[in-house]
Parts: C-alpha cells; structure tokens; sequence
C-alpha cells in the first residue's frame, strides 16, 4: 500500500501550532478539567497500551490465566 | 473463579503519564468489567488524535479526517481555504479550557452547519477519498491493530464515533484493515445528488463534539447491537468526548480514557 505522508503544512500546521498555543496557556486548567471528566488521563501517550491492558485483564479474569500475563 | 485486580499489578497504569484522580473507583470499575465478561463489553471511540495519534514520535502533528478528506484533488481549492478559516475561528473555542461546554456549543453548531455548507455543489469521485485515506499505520497509536483484533476476535462491538467526515473515517479504518465486522462508524457522512456532486453532510443529526452521546445512536444498526451491554470503555481527546456513553439505558459500567497532548513539551 503506497503511504501518503500524514502531517500538516503550511496553514494548516500553523493552525495547530495556533492551536497549541492557546492550550498551553490554559495547560493545567485543561489537565484539571480532564482528570474530572475521564476516569483515566493519558498524557501524551501515543498508544493504546492502556485500552489493551484494561481489555486484556477483562478477558484474562474470566480466562483465569493472569498470572500468565 | 474472577480474581480481585489491583490497579498496582497493570503496569501501563503505573506510568507517570497516566493520571487517575480516583484510583480506586477505576479499580472497582475494571473488577465489575472484569466480572461481567467480554460478552458484556464494548467499546465506543472517538476517531481524530485518538485512534489516530496526536503527533508522530518526532512532534509531527497529524492531521484530521476533514484534512485528509480535503487532499482529494477535485475539491476546490476555495472549499479548502473556506474550511481552513473554519478551523482557525473555531478551533480555538472548542479547546478554550475557560469557555464553558454551554457557550462552545453553539459556536460548534456553528461551524459544522458552515462546515456542510461548504462543501456542496461539486464533482468527487469516492474513488478519490479512498486514494486519499491511504496512510501509514503509524499514525494510528501503537497497539491500535492489536487492540482492535483482539476486540474483533472477541466479538466484542466497536463503535467509532466521530465528529470528522464519516466517509475518510471508515476509508482509513478499511486501508488500515481496521474494519473487522464488529466496527461500526458513526459520523457525518457526504450527501450525494445525481451526477456525483457532493451536497453537504448526509444527517439531519449533525455529530459535534459536543453532541456525541448515545441519543445521536437511537435507530441506528449499532444501537440495536449494542443497547444491552452493560460495560463500556470510552476514548476520546476532547473534553466532550467524555459524554458519548451517556444516554446508554442499561449502562451500568462505564470506564472513560481521555487522551491529553503534551502540549508544553510541544
């Protein structure tokens, strides 16, 4: 499958960039906000180990094999 | 025999980048989802920056689903120039953490409604938005195939759902080979009249960030699927995306992961 590259340019990085700005102003009133609408913050974490490991211990409690994990 | 989990033996929930303000509701959450089985689960995902990455490893930022849909060649170039002083005027608001949920609402209404209006009244092959969805599987966060095909595996539904353009949303999830048959999408989808000419957002129920709970899913295919499953994981970046179970009728366990960029390491 040819790749087509995935990043912004031109106005549009800025615009995020734009974006970011305003947020980092406001960083620990958003960190606030966020810890009291979602049950787990993830900062800056650009996986889904966190979903895996909650899903896997789910199924893994009901497989009764999480001392093999 | 279910054995009681300590949030102390999963390690990902150790990591310093993981906050948790009330760490025992979320071990209990994860014991009552662990009790009631994959049978009971599901998981409802917002798309952009959050099955899609924030930023590449580099700091690259990633670009949304109305980006990747507007790199399709036969959109105008004034369509673009519209959508991007769309998103310079009103992004700002929707992350405005000093903005109140209430008074971002209608400027949201606002933009999508400007958003469907713009894009209207020109030819576009859907061949194209496939060819435009055509990304690297690294801008997706790591892990994303495996979780989804252990999910898949499972049977477990999965419901994207997105406030971006439905119709690069599941081109991606298909190039991605993220599409197995317990995915749904729901978002905005193109209207289309005769002669391939796109007309607007096909919904009479426009997603907004701010609307996406499961009112906006009454009727449709997923819900049906879905409406007695008792434990939800939610995902999402946006401070609304933390509502999309609410509405749920039988929803008894619902366990909410927000993605936060870093933006002061940006």
């Amino acid at each position: 499958m040819i790749a087509v590259p995935f990043v912004l340019h031109s106005f549009e990085y800025y615009a995020f960039r734009n974006r970011s700005s305003v947020i980092r102003l406001q960083d620990e009133t958003n960190l606030k906000l966020y810890e009291d609408a979602f049950d787990i913050v993830l900062v800056d974490d650009q996986t889904m180990d966190v979903p895996r490991a909650i899903v896997d211990h789910i199924v893994q409690q009901v497989e009764g094999d999480v001392g093999k994990a | 025999m279910v054995n009681r989990i300590k949030l102390a033996n999963i390690p990902a929930l150790c990591r310093r980048s993981c906050r948790i303000k009330h760490p025992e509701r979320v071990e209990t959450l994860i014991n009552s989802m662990a009790a009631a089985g994959p049978h009971q689960l599901q998981l409802i995902s917002d798309f952009d920056f959050t099955i899609s990455k924030q930023h590449l490893a580099d700091g690259t930022p990633m670009q949304s689903s109305f980006f990747i849909f507007e790199r399709c060649a036969s959109i105008p170039q004034a369509v673009r120039e519209r959508s991007r002083a769309l998103c310079a005027k009103y992004r700002p608001i929707e992350v405005d953490g000093r903005i109140t949920i209430a008074d971002k609402l209608s400027a949201m209404i606002e933009w999508w409604s400007e958003s469907s209006r713009s894009y209207s009244g020109f030819e576009l092959d859907p061949a194209e938005i496939e060819h435009s969805a055509r990304i690297d599987v690294e801008c997706l966060r790591d892990g994303t195939p495996e979780l989804f095909a252990r999910l898949g595996e499972l049977r477990v539904p999965i419901l994207v759902f997105s406030a971006g353009i439905g119709d690069t949303v599941a081109a991606i999830l298909r190039q991605t080979n993220l599409m197995w048959p317990t995915v749904h999408v729901v978002s905005n989808f193109l209207r289309w009249k005769e002669g391939g000419v796109v007309n607007g957002f096909d919904t009479d129920r426009m997603i907004h960030v701010f609307n996406k709970n499961e009112t906006a899913l009454a009727g449709t295919a997923y819900y049906d699927e879905v409406h007695d499953r008792t434990s939800i994981i939610v995902m999402g970046d946006s401070l609304g995306d933390a509502g999309m179970a609410t509405g749920s009728s039988v929803a008894s366990h619902v366990l909410k992961i927000g993605f936060l960029a870093d933006e002061v390491s940006g």
